[in-house]
């Protein structure tokens, strides 16, 4: 670690989580987080009022554990990274107003960077991220993204037109009546059922012509899987154990054999011979296997982050910021807006 | 302690100043903001003055939600980053404050859903009532739609009244209380049953499985008809009420199978709307009348019923096993009833 490196502050409230990680340059020096989850599962989702509250309580117990755990002081630092979206408006505010009002009080830049990049930039705790391809996927995104500069030049090959594949892995979990957050969950249930049991649709697959593929050839649609798979379940309402670890499993394949294929066909065409998989999803263990056969096939190198660094952390932003520090990005004006829509092409 | 960042965001104003023993140093304010984020920081990034501070005094409402807590959030940051201490003051009070009041005075501000917060003051500007939110027009006439100054909040924090730490929300967060405008009725779907499940563990004793609803749905559209109530106000639909009824033809009785609206957003009137839409349905359907059984014990569901026009007509001892008796009532249903 050299000691010249710039100590910044990374600070992340786009959804439930409250995320405080420190880092100098590029090494890791703590990673805190608080979620207000338990509070959510009783609502089957995130609710953002009930977010931003949570988000008010945790926020400085969080820093301060973090803070311990760096071994570092307030006065410390260089600089203060914020996620400023996209994400809900309510718990994004709250850690706008937090990391304004420390940068202010420290007289110390402020960047106010975009949480989907921030999800690639993690990976330089550990690696050199660039070029890449990131294939994020989480409860809230699923996209297949270009990296070239993470700093300026990140293109969306394609998103989903509809859920995120998180999100479907949570509605396919409420309907075989596992707990929030089903993603987990249907995992776990999924390991003990037959992948090839059920025939299950994969969208955006099959393309009309030449136009159509390269319209949506790196896009995802889960719905007509979802309702699939809600339809097959409403034919057979008496399901044995062993059937519903059938359709878990036969689902996760579904998404994770579209996930991977189109991930893979992103780096043949653009020329690029690494993978990120980043986002809550990354989690899945039929992800990370299907994913390491396929590109140790196409001779690609993965890289798939830390669990704790892959779901929605503090660490994230504090690398994205360090990486606009050390390019020599100008910081952003203490009067920093949120954005909730923040689109992944502009990374702060 | 001599001189304060003073800021408060309770009202549509942004509020920044700088005041030392009651002498303002330095203030600005932005008109019009519903976020404040950007506002603070436009104004902190401007203030003069601000480098020997040594304390922070910030509103803590009554006022809107995300205000109150980017103010707050901030303030207690920059106090952080300092190594200054924090104040929170009534913004009610601080307005009172910024005020020469010659008599006694309410003064309120706008809390949105006619709805407003107010409180008493005497001619010192010291407020003797507690403060209270009220619909529009039970609030007493006096000063509307003030804010608080620099000069305001800094009197307020030398009043140990004034001084509070926690956020004054007053209204219960949205989450519990979604305006009644995103609650929308449709029809049950399989995908519901999850949800509905939890809801149903925390209202009954003796909880329908997911067998014993999977069973009923079966019957749909055939011989049942379910429908739940869902509040569409956050980022994800969900259910708070549901309710079925049971059916055979024309001229027989309808059976009430389940109903049931989500603890927390009872005594709104969902289970009103939902009993008011099946028997809506039963009409349609044409039947003679609506029958249910209600636990013995269960006093507001009885209530709600007996509103209705149902009465008890018999008794099952011991319907509910270890929960007691179940009550059979009804509701004959007459033609007039379409237009009541
Ligand atoms: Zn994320």
């Amino acid at each position: 670690m050299k000691r010249n490196e710039p100590l910044v502050l990374g600070i992340e409230t786009s959804c439930d989580e409250t995320g405080i990680g420190i880092v100098r340059g590029r090494t890791l020096l703590a990673n805190e987080i608080a979620s207000s989850f338990a509070e959510h599962a009783r609502y089957g989702g995130v609710v953002p009022e009930v977010a931003a509250r949570a988000h008010v309580e945790a926020f400085y117990p969080t820093l301060d554990r973090a803070l311990m755990q760096a071994n570092v002081k307030l006065s410390d630092f260089d600089a203060i990274a914020v996620t400023r979206g996209p994400g809900l408006a309510g718990p994004l505010l709250v850690g706008t107003g937090g990391a304004t009002g420390l940068a202010a009080g420290l007289g110390i830049p402020i960047y106010g960077v975009n949480h989907l990049a921030a999800h690639i930039a993690v990976d330089a705790l550990e690696n050199e991220p660039e070029p890449t391809i990131a294939l994020l996927v989480s409860g809230g995104h699923s996209s297949i993204l270009e990296v070239r500069d993470i700093n300026n030049d990140i293109r969306e090959l394609g998103a989903t037109f509809d859920d995120a594949a998180g999100e479907a892995f949570d509605k396919i979990a409420r309907i075989l009546g596992l707990p929030f957050p089903g993603g987990p969950h249907l995992d776990r249930l999924a390991r003990e059922g037959d992948r090839e049991a059920i025939d299950f649709p994969r969208g955006l697959t099959l393309f009309a012509d030449e136009n159509e593929r390269a319209e949506k050839e790196f896009s995802f649609s889960f719905s007509g899987l979802k309702s699939a798979v809600a339809r097959w379940i409403e034919k057979n309402p008496e399901l044995t154990d062993r059937e519903r670890a059938n359709v878990a499993a036969s689902f996760q394949e579904a998404v994770v054999d579209v996930l991977t294929a189109k991930a893979i066909a992103a780096s043949a065409r653009t020329g690029i011979d690494r993978l990120l998989i980043a986002g809550g999803v990354a989690a899945n263990s039929r992800l990370r296997a299907l994913a390491g056969e396929r590109a140790a096939t196409a001779g690609i190198t993965l890289a798939i982050p830390a669990p704790e660094l892959c779901t929605d952390n503090g660490a994230m932003v504090a690398a994205l910021g360090a990486l606009a520090v050390e390019a020599g990005l100008a910081p952003d004006r203490l009067a920093l807006d949120v954005e909730p829509g923040l689109p992944v092409t502009s990374s702060n | 302690m001599r001189r304060a960042l003073t800021i408060d965001t309770s009202s549509a104003h942004t509020i920044v100043g700088v005041v030392e023993d009651g002498e303002i140093i330095w203030s600005g304010e932005i008109e019009g903001a519903t976020s404040h984020g950007g506002a603070l920081g436009e104004l902190v990034s401007r203030v003069e003055g601000v480098a020997e501070v040594d304390h922070v005094i910030v509103g803590i409402g009554p006022g809107p939600f995300t205000g109150l807590r980017v103010g707050i959030i901030f303030a207690q940051g920059f106090a952080k980053a300092r190594g200054i201490p924090w104040i929170g003051v009534v913004s009610l009070d601080a307005i009172a404050q910024s005020l020469k009041l010659s008599r006694d005075t309410v003064i309120s501000l706008d809390a949105r859903r006619k709805e407003r917060y107010w409180a008493r003051y005497d001619e010192k500007s010291q407020r003797i009532s507690e403060i209270s939110i009220s619909k529009v027009d039970q609030v007493p006439s006096g000063i509307v739609d003030a804010f608080p100054t620099p000069l305001g909040l800094f009197r307020a924090a030398n009043n140990p009244r004034s001084i509070r730490t926690e956020p004054l929300y007053l209204r219960k967060p949205d989450a519990a209380l979604a305006p009644l405008t995103s609650i929308h009725l449709r029809e049950l779907r399989t995908f519901d049953l999850g949800e509905i499940l939890s809801i149903e563990r925390g209202l009954f004793p003796d909880p329908w499985t997911l067998g014993q609803f999977k069973e009923e749905l079966h019957s749909v559209p055939r011989s049942r008809y379910y429908v739940v109530l869902e509040d569409q106000s956050g980022a994800q639909p969900r259910i708070v009420g549901y309710a079925g009824i049971a059916f055979t033809g024309g001229g027989e009785p309808v059976d009430i199978h389940t109903l049931g609206v989500a603890k927390e957003f009872q005594g709104r009137g969902l289970g009103q709307r939902l009993l008011d839409h099946l028997i809506e349905r039963a009409l349609t359907l044409g039947a003679s009348s609506v029958l249910l059984e209600v636990r013995d014990g269960n006093e507001p569901a009885r209530a709600l019923y007996a509103k209705n026009g149902f009465t008890e007509i018999s008794r099952r001892v011991g319907y509910y096993a270890r929960f007691g008796d179940a009550l059979v009532m009804e509701k004959p249903l007459h033609s007039t009833d379409v237009h009541q």
